[in-house]
Order: structure tokens, then sequence, then C-alpha cells
């Protein structure tokens, strides 16, 4: 392959600032590669639908530093290199499939105007491009620095990609070192950074012969038939990647005794709620392994278990019974699961996601005899936790699925709320999971970029390079709302009830205090002082719709009288401006709680004779209209209705008098009901 | 539109437009508690004024005399509402659309001879502990009775109990407004344990409000000193030397709290002026604390000494005042 070494330019990053560039000296190195690695693995396939897998294989191998050597004569410095790595290295494979691979355009030239980079150029030829999509683990570009800080600098990236219906592979390596080092591999260069690609320019190689060969000398099996997906290469691993035991802490756990088995706790610690889970909300699951073995569902730590458990309590309240926590037997009033709602940041109504919290014994994290296994504490922190209270472990994550970090804190402000630990000795863990798609309220106001207009988004933003922090926008307080918020129901949740105490509430002393020292109104809902206060009116302005209604035909009853079995009514008709021509109706019916029963109403329910009729009708100024009453289905007149006697000259408005009969014996009883309305009869039936 | 008809005659009917009768009334909770009911506007009464009562954990009865009855003589003539030898009811009814509640009283029958004997009618309604909330309306209704035989009966109702009317204008009640209480509450927190405490159970000062459940004085009704936290009972206002230690104290430690849970935004909060949220919460509270007080927030030990000055300056001008 041949070599390509970056020239020192203006405004040119080195070697030694990109293996600083993450700025996360305190997480493991491992866990930094597990997480950036099968990060970039799910972000490649995304596109894969739920209850699917994406597949992420760590293979750790011995080769010959020769072997290596030979692909990487050109540029590097030889007995350096061997001076280094005498006689044979570790190398790390980090395979991901059924993935799309590093698609893309092979060079920036071919890159049309603002169309995407793809995948392949990001990973190897970019440094610090974010990403737009808001599903996507990755923002910064900054994590694949880790890579670089695994070995001796050099990884190798080969893939296979599927491009219009026909199989592509491309191999491409690249090196950054700290360039200040006396005992740099490159033979000369000024920045630390270099590139092994194609013969013809600063691309990949994609012949597949040539690729094969090289692979062969990495002992990494080449993609076969059908399959798709990249492989991460490191060579030179270093030896002392596995984090320090403290020894006080005791005995070492066994993942602190090889690469492999760390990485296998490292998996479950970053990606517990994905691993072979096929009810994973946000896309595929991933089928993780290493060294050829791999990692299932009920390998995982009891710990890790149980955050899964929480994490499928957060798509569906009901889970099976298969279910971890059910298989534990753990109570459900030991299961709390709980909106989060936060007030004036989003559109709309609902909750910002969930909280989902378990209060499980020791037994039932598996910390008992058989298993032993070691506490929640040492799996997660590294450090164990021998003494009740436990420390409550909170973690949160966005849609990729990753654990975001662990937060054991029992700071007041923290996310479990200043709750210090069970007192009855149990393990509280708890797991909050954003709703994504909420949408931000006002972001354009709020100075926030396009991608952040909703919760997902503006998460990511708030990640840095690491993504092991959510940290506030400066002005914005939703992750310190989100974080109280869970800090309050871990807390309220954890602490047991007060049994004992009769609480009273001392209200006289509640008033006179208040009078001496507060404001008198305002805070609280007392009502001594009187009703509240009403709101402020809206005031109308000028402007907008200020329609005046249109007059609808009213009835002004001003006398009532009462006769043998009736009551006399005496009214008048304002006509009403709206569909003038047509004529007008009264309309008896009895008054209900639920509305007025129409005669029609009343006959087809059943309810015997319609109890009232019109009758004695009469009109004061009888010329302006013709009346026609109108029996109700062969029952007793209870509609009247009127037309203008001139077409074109409608009365404005017309009195008349008549009398309402109790029909039956139940009319006295109830309340008739006269309903003026635009008579739909038109003039049918008009003598 | 519609209108509905009354199938009877209702009030007015034939009552002359400048009738009055004379009402008195009375408030009282439990055996003969004073529930501070407080004359706001002429037909409007607020309760809990320097009381002990509250709507969740007392009752209240609300009694009623009706003077001058005689009033009512023409309801029993032509044109009224019963026959001269029938019978009418009044009674007490408390209505709240905000209690979603209706509650009637034992009627009190009235008959055209009883009007004349000078009589007067007592009316007294008790409306159940928990059961009022908002505001409600207290009114005298008319109602039928039997109705009599005697004279002329079109118009008049058919059954006993028709409502015929309100008598005299309603009275509305209220319970709940937007009156500061300060969060204080009594438990039993055993004689060993402490006279007092503060129970501060809030996620951010900035988002839940004064009120108990979320911070609170808890006083110890088991410990020994609680009987000296009370005021002298012939002036249970006037706040004891004990209470004005545990109150100022309290305020102090809440003002402390929160400052340190807001950290830099401390300064933000007390310096904002006015309320902008629909209620009042914890910071808010303490914002009015150090204005009100002019407290000096500098120090603890600051804090503590010119919460107590503040709350003596409040007792003495509340002193000048009476």
């Amino acid at each position: 392959m041949k070599y390509y070494g970056l020239a020192l330019q203006p405004m040119q990053e080195s070697g030694a600032f990109l293996l600083r560039a993450m700025q996360n000296e305190e997480m493991p190195r491992l866990d930094l590669l597990v997480r950036e690695s099968v990060q970039n693995a799910l972000d490649a396939g995304h596109s894969r639908s739920q209850s699917t897998p994406v597949k992420v294989d760590f293979n750790i191998l011995k080769q010959a530093t020769h072997e290596i050597a030979e692909i990487f004569t050109d540029g590097i410095d030889l007995d350096t290199l061997n001076n280094r790595y005498p006689d044979q290295t570790m190398l790390l494979e980090v395979r991901d499939s059924l993935t799309e691979g590093l698609t893309g355009p092979l060079t920036f030239g071919s890159v049309e105007d603002d169309a995407s980079h793809g995948n392949l150029l990001k990973l190897v030829f970019e440094i610090g491009r974010t990403r737009n999509d808001d599903g996507a683990g990755g923002s910064w570009g900054l994590g694949k620095t880790c890579y670089f800080r695994m070995g001796a600098g050099l990884v190798i990236y080969y893939s296979r990609i599927k491009f219009r219906d026909r199989f592509e592979e491309r191999l491409v390596a690249s090196l950054v070192e700290d360039e200040t080092r006396s005992d740099c591999l490159q033979i000369s260069s000024r920045t630390g950074i270099a590139w092994w690609g194609a013969a013809e320019e600063l691309r990949p190689v994609t012949c597949q012969d040539q690729i094969h060969k090289t692979l062969k000398k990495l002992g990494i099996s080449p993609f076969l038939e059908e399959e798709t997906g990249t492989s991460v290469i490191i060579p030179f691993l270093r030896e002392d990647l596995l984090p320090v035991f403290d020894q006080d802490h005791g005995t070492r756990p066994w993942w602190y005794q090889s690469y492999d088995a760390y990485i296998r706790i490292a998996l479950q610690r970053w990606f517990c709620v994905r691993i072979d889970n096929r009810a994973f909300l946000d896309g595929p699951y991933l089928a993780a392994s290493v060294n050829g073995a791999p990692l299932l569902k009920h390998q995982m730590l009891p710990i890790f278990k149980s955050t899964q458990s929480l994490y499928n309590r957060v798509a569906d309240k009901d889970v099976s019974r298969h279910d971890y926590l059910n298989q534990q037997g753990v109570k459900a009033e030991n299961v709390v699961r709980k909106d989060i709602y936060l007030r004036n940041e989003f559109l709309g109504s609902g909750s910002a996601g969930h909280l989902v919290a378990a209060l499980m014994t020791s037994e039932q994290l598996g910390m008992g005899a058989p298993d032993n296994i070691p506490s929640p504490g040492l799996c997660i922190f590294g450090r164990p936790e021998n003494t009740t209270p436990y420390r409550p472990i909170i973690t949160f994550m966005r849609r990729p699925g990753m654990n975001i970090c662990w937060d054991d804190s029992i700071d007041s402000r923290g996310w479990n709320g200043g709750f210090s630990g069970s007192a009855d000795g149990l393990h509280m863990i708890a797991l909050f999971v954003p709703r994504s798609n909420r949408q931000l309220l006002n972001p354009d106001k709020r100075h926030l970029a396009g991608a952040t207009q909703n919760l997902e988004g503006y998460l990511r933003s708030c990640e840095r390079a690491d993504h092991a922090a959510w940290v506030d926008i400066s002005g914005m307080r939703i992750v310190e709302k989100i974080r109280t918020a869970c800090g309050k129901i871990v807390k309220d949740f954890g602490l047991k009830p007060i049994k004992t105490v009769s609480v009273k509430p001392s209200i006289r002393m509640a008033r006179n205090l208040a009078d001496l020292l507060l404001p008198s109104r305002g805070f609280g809902a007392d009502g001594r002082g009187g009703p509240p206060a009403s709101p402020a009116k809206p005031i109308r302005t000028e402007c907008g719709p200020n329609r005046k209604s249109i007059p609808s035909p009213e009835l002004d009853i001003y006398k009532v009288g009462y006769v043998e079995e009736g009551i006399a009514v005496s009214w008048t008709l304002v006509w009403g401006a709206i569909e003038e021509s047509c004529p007008r109706e009264i309309l008896l019916a009895v008054d209900s709680e639920s509305g007025p029963i129409s005669p029609e109403l009343w006959t087809k329910n059943g309810l015997g004779t319609f109890p009232f009729r019109l009758s004695d009708l009469a009109f004061a100024e009888a010329f302006k209209v013709d009346a026609k009453l109108k029996d109700a289905a062969s029952g007793p007149a209870s509609v009247m209705h009127m037309y203008p006697r001139k077409v074109d000259d409608r009365p404005h408005s017309i009195s008349g008098h008549f009398v309402v009969n109790f029909v039956t014996p139940s009319g006295s009883t109830l309340r008739p009901i006269l309903i003026v309305a635009i008579s739909k009869e038109a003039e049918v039936g008009r003598e | 539109m519609s209108s509905p008809l009354i199938p009877y005659r209702t009030l007015p009917a034939n009552l002359p437009e400048d009738y009055c009768l004379s009402t008195r009334y009375a408030f009282i909770y439990g055996n003969d508690g004073n529930p501070g009911a407080k004359k706001i506007t002429e037909n409007q009464y607020s309760l809990g004024a320097d009381s002990d009562w509250s709507a969740d954990t007392d009752n209240l009865i609300v009694r009623c005399t009706v003077h001058g009855l005689q009033e009512l003589a023409p309801l029993f003539e032509v044109g009224g509402l019963a026959a001269s030898n029938g019978e009418l009811l009044i009674a007490l009814e408390w209505t709240s659309s905000e209690s979603c509640w209706r509650e009637l009283s034992r009627p009190f029958a009235l008959t055209k001879s009883l009007l004349f004997s000078g009589a007067t009618a007592e009316l007294v309604l008790e409306l159940p502990a928990g059961s009022i909330r908002g505001n409600g309306l207290i009114a005298v209704q008319l109602i039928s009775g039997n109705i009599g035989n005697e004279g002329l009966l079109i118009g008049l109702p058919s059954k006993t109990g028709s409502r015929l009317g309100q008598l005299i204008p309603s009275l509305e009640i209220i319970i709940d407004g937007d009156g500061s209480l300060f969060p204080i509450l009594e438990e039993s927190l055993d004689s060993t344990g402490p006279l007092w405490e503060i129970r501060s159970t809030w996620s951010d000062p900035r988002d839940e409000p004064f009120t108990s459940d979320y911070a609170a004085l808890i006083l110890n009704k088991d410990h020994e000193l609680f009987d000296q936290l009370r005021g002298p009972i012939t002036d249970p206002q006037r706040q004891s030397p004990l209470m004005r230690q545990v109150v100022s104290s309290w305020i102090a430690l809440l003002v402390s709290q929160v400052k340190n849970d807001l950290g830099a935004d401390f300064d933000a909060v007390m310096n904002h002026s006015g309320l902008t949220h629909d209620f009042s919460s914890i910071a808010d509270a303490v914002a009015a604390f150090v204005r009100l007080g002019e407290l000096d927030t500098g120090s603890l030990g600051a804090l503590f000494s010119s919460t107590q000055r503040w709350f003596d300056r409040r007792i003495r001008d509340i002193e000048v005042s009476k």
C-alpha cells in the first residue's frame, strides 16, 4: 500500500492533538473503544428494522510483527517498528456485519456539491465533522480518535459494501501518532498523521486480490457471499489497556484478567438494553460476540439484565414472564414507571420521557450463593459496595440505546435526588429514556441550531465528544429539569412513607403566620381574603375577524298566565336576518337534563302520548303572516309554522298568543320548552 | 333559541315588589367553633379569618333566622302559590358548581295563620367536612308543601316539593381563594423527637409550589414544649416567644437551603420581580422573605440574625397597629 503523509499546513491538526481530542482520560480505554465502535456499527445498521440484528464481533489475535510490517514498508521506519514490537503483537479486530459498510465516495474530489460524504470519508479521512441525523450515536466526529489510542496509532479499515447490485471491497489504513515522540513509526512526518491506500491517489484500495492478500497477512477473514460490513483492525495493541484494579477493593474480578473478558463486560455496561433484545424500540438489536463467543441476554450480569428489563418496561408495561425482574420475583410495588413532565419546554402535551426504577434484593441480583456475582457497584464502577445502604444507580440514554453514563451520586441536585439508599438493604436501579420526538418550544427564540428542534437533537447537542454526560446548553434547563424530576421520583420511591405520624395542618397558625410574614395573596389557596384575583382578560385587538353575528329568530315571552290544565303564553317573535325568506317555526318540547325532547323523540322512545299541545293560536297583527299548527306524528299539535304573507315583505316581528295544554297528567309536572327555529318545511303544505 | 315554561306559578307570584324579609346568618363548626366568617360585600362572606376551621377537616353549619314572615301573606291568596289553607315550606339551600354539590336544610313549614303569629323561621344547614370547595351559594328557597283545597287552585303546583323560587338574594360563601398560607404542620414525632423540623421534599424550588407538600415547618405535638408554641388563649393571634424563634430559624434554614440548591442562580431569582407562573414557587416565597424582611443572605449567621430581627419587627408593627 502506498504511503501518504499529511503535510503541515495552516490550522492543521497534529497527531498529538488528535490523541487528546476526546478529552476523556477517566474512562478506561477499552470502554471508550467499545462505546465508539459499537455506536458506529449501530449507526451503519440503523436502516435495518426492529427485531433484526446488527452483528458486532470483537476478535483479539496474535500476529507476527514482520507480517504486518510487510504491508507498510512504504513510509514506516521498520527498525523502529521492530524495536517497539519485536516478534509478535496483539491485534484487535472490531467487525460489524449486517451493516451497510463504508459506503460513499472514495475521494473528496468525487463528492458532488452538497451530497453526503458517506461513511468512508467520514470515518477515515474526516475529523471533527458533526452528524446531522438526530438518531445517530455520534455527533462530534471525534470519537474515532479513540482507535488511535489503543495501539501504535495504526488503524486499518476494511469494508465490503453493496453498490448498484454488486459488491465492492475497500481497504485503507491510517496512522495517527504523537509527532513529538522520539520513536515515531513514520520516517519523516511533521504532523504524525498518514494514510496508506491505492497507488494512484489517496483513496482506499479496491482491488479484491490485493485486499485479500493484505487481510491474510493480518490474519483477518474477508467478508464473503452476501455479507457487507466494516472491519476496524488495530494492530500493535497496547498491553496496558485493562484498568488498574485497586487491591484495597478485594479480589480482582475475572473481567480484569483479559481483554476479551473485559470487553464482554464493557459491552454489557454500555449496551445492555440493546444486546440480544428483540424488544429494543428504535432499530435492530445488537448481536455481539467476543472471540467468536456470542454474548446472549441470559449470559449478562444480573445488574445489566435488570437494566434491560427496566428498558423493556418503558416500551410496554406488561412484560413477559421470562422478563428478568419477573423471573426473580421482584414485587410489583418494588417497580415504578413514571412519566417525567417538564413545564414550558415542549410544544403540545405529553411527557419528556419515562423513568423506570426497581428496588431489588442482593439475592435477586445474584449476589448470594451459588452465583456469588459481584455487587452492581463493582460491575459498573469497578468499586465494590458491601455495606448498606447501597447507593442508588441510575443510567439514561438516547435513541441509540447506549448508556450515556451510570450515576450513583447522592447529591441532592443529582439524578438520584439526594436519595442515599434504601434503609432495608435493597438496591435501587433506575433508567431514564427520553421521548425523542418531543418538539421543543420556541427553538428559534432560544437560538438552537436546526438539528435541535426536538428532544433527541437537543440531548445530542448536550453531549461532548465522549457522549458520557448531558450538560445543558447555556440558557437552557431541560437536562436540569429532567435530572431533578428523576431525582425526585427516585427519592420518593426509595424512601418508605412515614407511617407513625398523624399529620394535622395547623391552619390557624398557617393563616396568622402568613398574615405576618407573606404577601397576603399568592402563596396558597386560602379563601379567608375572598375569591382569587381574576386573571387579566386578554385585550382584544382591532385586527382579526370581528364579525357581527347575523341575528337568528328569537322568541320573547312577555306574559305567562295559568289556565285550567294549561299555560297561556303571550309572545313576540323577532323574525331575524338569517334565511329571511324561510318560514319560522315554534316547536313545543319537553325540557330534560339531557336537553329538549322533541315530540318525535318522545314517540320514538315509546314514552306514550306527548304531554303538551298547542291551541288557541292568535296573532296581534294577523295580516303579516300565515300560520299553521302541525301535529307531531299523529299526536297533539306541537309545532307552529309561520309564513310571511308577502314574499318580499317579511315582518320584523310578530306578536301572538297560544295556550300550552297539559294533555296528560304528567304534563303538569313536566316542564314545557318552546324552541324557535327556521323551518325546513319551506312552503310545503301551505294552505 | 329555546324558552322554558314553568307548568305552575312561581315567585314572585302576587308578592309586592317591595316585600322585605329580614335575615340573620350565623356560621359555626363543630360544637361551637368560629369558622372566621368575614363579610366582604353585601352578599359575600369569606371563611377562615383567624380560625382553625378548614373545609377539609371541619364541617360548616349555617344558621339563618328569617324575620317578618307576615310579608309572605299574599302567597296564600288568589294569584299566590298555595291555597289559603295550604302550606308552603322554606329551606336553606347550598349549591356549588365547584363542589359539584347541592344540599337542602330541613324545611320550615309556613301556614297563613303562622305568618301572623309573629314567629320567626330558624333554618339550619350542615355541610359535612371535606364536602365543600371553591365557593358556593346559600339561598332561602320556597317549596310547595300541602297545597290545600280552599279557593281557586289554578296555576298551583300539583306535587309537594315543587320548587317555587328564591325568597331573598343568595349569599356567596368563599371557601378557597388565593390567600397565603404558611406551610406549617403538626405531627406526632414522639416525645423524644425534636420540637420542630424542616421538611424539604422539593426537587427544584423554582418548579414546586410553596405548600406543605414540598416545604413545611413540622411541629412535634408530642414534645413537652409544644404547648409553649401557641399564643395565649386570650390572644391566639399573638406569637409566643418560642414560636418566634422556631419560625425565624425555619425561615433562615429554608432560605439557606434554597440558596444552596440554586447556586449561582440564587441572585437572579431573588432579583426577579413579579410572579410569572400560575403558582408561587418555593423560590418565589424565599424571594418574598428576603425582600420583605431585608434578610442578609451573606452568611448563615447573618441570615439567622436578620430573620429574627425581621420577625420581631413585624410583631411590633402589628401590635402598634392594633
